[in-house]
């Protein structure tokens, strides 16, 4: 306590210190933590990105006027640009395309152009005597006949056109058309100008008493006078009046643009290398006649569309001649009724009913001459009422055998004629059926059995002359009544899968030896089968001779004759003897 | 490069005689005296560049030494001719010199005394030319009969025309 001072020093010094740094903390401290933050922002590399990546627009904006900057950029920009280019090349033509395709499209369309006028100008005159007097020309000058060919025709063309500096002289641009004839056109210029300047002094220092044109041999030279330039084009043949406005309004052009380097000029011509355009519109030409007369390509075309337009309207007067006839056809066909019947200008529509016996319609279609895919038809099926198709119809149903005729008789349909007994039960019962048929009637039909026609044919003999084994003409008149019945009963055995075996059984009186009779029976068969076999009896028949085994003589007849006998098995099995 | 260069002097002095000489590498003794102007054009080398000087030989007309001020608007250069032989035409050349400088300012021209060739009767000498020299013009002897001095005269003025627009 005596002496708190010296005992507290050394405690006073870092209490001290302790304060300062209390003090400081407490007067710095927000300061202090900005040192922080801005050294955290200058460290951080990302947190710098961000932030100079918000103010580099805003950088090159103030910028964009400093050729430095530009320098600096461009070498980055083509690098980038041939990158992209050479890794997306469809990228870039998206882009260029719409800009390129009408440029491209408008020197194309120049192209045919100026391509269809000489080709007009060359078919005009090829065939006239003119164009063969130009055509010797041509070859005398060494020039190509179209070329001629335009000279001739040549209202006007500007050749040439002088862009020359007022003062000087001195040539600053020229054109001229890939015919024209150029010598110096900078010795020209100067002349020119010389020229010009001689009028000037020499009539009165007025501008409109300044050159404006002259002429030399076929050729004019016009001059538009400018504050600073002059505009001097050669012409061949005869300009407008209205040619001068087009001059002016070249050389305003010319001198708007071009005010400074007109002015300064000094002998350097290059600068004016942009105004070719500007001289290269003043190249204009007019042809003769091209109003009056139209193009010849034109009137080619005109008469080929001419010719194919009556080539069109004799076609489809043709096909209107073709589908009348058509109609009327379809029209006038039995079994087809048409309902519709319309041309659409070269198409057709086609309706109508067709009974299924009828002719194909497509047939006929096919058979006019019109084109089958102009015309579209629907046919739906329908029974004709004619007679005719009612007995087709019939017949196509109820199969009669040949024997049997059917006829139509109103709405009865009549058979006639002889036919099996199974044929004419179910003809009985089908005929009702057949559309159109309102009635059967059968009563004229024989009905006959295989029973029967083996009993008429073993009803028939064939008489013979004594020891003859001739048929005589009177007795070979029953041969082809025999022939039928065998063939209606082939027809039956076949239609029931039956073989019909026909034996020809000859016989004698009693005169005469054993042998000689034998044989006589023999040959007499024979004579027989063969006179029957010569037409064929049909393919299930078989005619045979009496076998070699000899029946007994007491059945036999005592006549000299052929008589038959008939048998009749399933096919395919052996013969049955007869019952 | 273009530039146009006059050629200036008294009639028959052979300014036309000198540009053919110089474009052509031609001579002839006929004389048909220029009437109004004459443009031709010869392309000259200068150090690695064309020049192409458009030359415009002007007839000579001794008695008003009335050049057409339009014939020498946009001249670059020019060129007086004096014949050696006749004492009065550099008087001519002179009074041209002035009327010229009047109308386009201090442009580069050189003076050249033609007909060299015949000295036997010759009225000009070196001492009448020495108070020109004196004013730094650039005086050439030549003719357009031997090409004496021709070529060193257009390509002198040439260089002349080029150094200026340097
Ligand atoms: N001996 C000689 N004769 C010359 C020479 N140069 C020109 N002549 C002659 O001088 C005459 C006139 O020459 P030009 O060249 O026509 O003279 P110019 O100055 O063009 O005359 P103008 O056009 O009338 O002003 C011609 O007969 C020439 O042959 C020369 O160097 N030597
Ligand atoms: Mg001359």
């Amino acid at each position: 306590m005596v002496e708190p001072s010296s005992k507290n020093m050394p405690n006073l010094t870092t209490d001290m210190s302790e304060d300062l740094s209390e003090l400081r903390n407490l007067l710095l401290a927000p300061e202090q933590t900005q040192l922080d933050r801005l050294q955290e922002r200058l460290d951080d590399p990302v947190l710098r990105t961000h932030e100079v990546s918000r103010l580099l627009p805003g950088a090159l904006t103030l910028q964009k006027d400093d050729p430095v900057l530009t320098a600096v950029l461009t070498p980055h920009v083509e690098q980038a640009f041939f990158t992209s280019l050479r890794r997306s090349p469809q990228a870039i033509v998206d882009a260029i395309a719409p800009i390129m395709g009408p440029a491209i499209r408008q020197a194309i369309r120049q192209a045919l152009q100026s391509l269809t006028q000489s080709l007009n100008q060359t078919i005009e005159h090829s065939f006239s005597l003119k164009g063969f007097r130009w055509r010797i020309e041509a070859w005398t000058t060494g020039r190509p006949f179209a070329e001629t060919v335009l000279l001739h025709t040549l209202r006007y063309r500007v050749e040439q056109a002088f862009l020359i500096h007022r003062d000087t002289g001195l040539l600053l641009q020229h054109v001229a058309t890939e015919t024209a004839i150029v010598r110096d056109q900078e010795m020209v210029s100067g002349m020119l100008t010389a020229i010009r300047n001689f009028v000037h002094d020499s009539f009165g220092g007025q501008r409109e008493r300044d050159l404006s044109s002259f002429q030399v041999g076929e050729f004019t030279v016009w001059i538009q006078q400018g504050t600073n330039a002059i505009l001097a084009v050669v012409i061949r043949g005869t300009a407008p009046e209205t040619f001068h406005d087009v001059l002016q309004d070249t050389l305003d052009r010319i001198h708007l643009t071009q005010a400074d380097a007109l002015v300064s000029f000094n002998g350097d011509a290059s600068s004016f290398a942009s105004t070719q355009p500007n001289l290269e519109a003043c190249l204009q030409s007019q042809y003769e006649a091209p109003a009056q007369k139209p193009s010849p390509v034109l009137v080619a075309i005109g008469l080929l569309l001419l010719l194919g337009l009556l080539l069109w309207g004799w076609g489809s007067y043709r096909d209107g001649q073709r589908w009348d006839t058509l109609v009327d056809r379809l029209k006038s066909e039995p079994g087809l009724v048409l309902t519709t019947a319309q041309d659409h200008g070269g198409r057709y529509d086609l309706a109508g009913l067709r009974d299924p016996l009828a002719t194909d319609p497509t047939s006929l279609i096919a058979a006019s001459g019109l084109q089958a895919d102009r015309i579209h038809s629907t046919w739906s099926p329908y029974y004709a009422m004619d007679p005719q198709f009612i007995l087709s119809r019939a017949r196509a149903l109820l199969q009669p055998p040949d024997t049997v005729t059917l006829i139509l008789e109103g709405e009865i349909l009549v058979a006639s004629g002889t036919a099996q007994e199974d044929w004419a039960h179910e003809a009985r019962r089908m005929a009702p059926f057949v559309p159109g048929v309102l009635r059967y009637e059968d009563k004229k039909v024989q009905t006959v059995s295989m029973a029967h026609l083996i009993e008429s044919i073993e009803h028939v003999t064939i008489q013979f002359a004594s020891n003859s084994s001739a048929i005589d003409p009177v007795e070979a008149g029953k041969i082809p009544a025999l022939i039928s019945v065998l063939r209606d009963l082939d027809n039956l055995a076949a239609r029931s899968h039956q073989q019909v075996t026909v034996e020809c059984r000859g016989s004698v009186d009693a005169a005469g030896s054993e042998l000689t009779n034998r044989i006589l029976r023999k040959t007499r068969a024979q004579a027989v089968c063969s006179a029957l076999g010569e037409s064929g009896v049909g393919s299930a028949t078989t005619l045979t001779t009496e076998s070699a085994s000899i029946r007994r003589p007491e059945n036999q007849a005592t006549t000299r004759s052929v008589g038959f006998a008939v048998t009749v098995h399933p096919s395919g099995s052996a013969k049955a003897g007869h019952p | 490069m273009h530039k146009k260069i006059c050629m200036l002097g008294g009639f028959a002095v052979g300014k036309t005689s000198l540009v053919r000489r110089f474009v052509t590498n031609l001579f002839s003794e006929e004389y048909h005296t220029s009437i109004g102007v004459t443009v031709e054009k010869k392309i000259l080398s200068v150090a690695g560049e064309n020049v192409t000087l458009m030359l415009w030989d002007l007839y000579g007309d001794d008695e008003f030494q009335r050049i057409r001020e339009s014939y020498l608007r946009g001249s670059s250069g020019y060129i007086l001719v004096v014949d050696g032989t006749r004492k009065e035409t550099l008087a001519t050349a002179l009074g041209l010199q002035r009327t010229v400088e009047g109308l386009l300012g201090s442009i580069p021209f050189a003076l050249i005394v033609n007909k060299s060739d015949v000295r036997d009767v010759w009225e000009i000498d070196d001492a009448a030319l020495s108070a020109l020299r004196q004013q730094g013009w650039t005086i050439f002897f030549g003719s357009a009969k031997t090409g004496e001095a021709v070529e060193s005269l257009f390509s002198t003025l040439a260089h002349r025309l080029l150094n200026q627009a340097m």
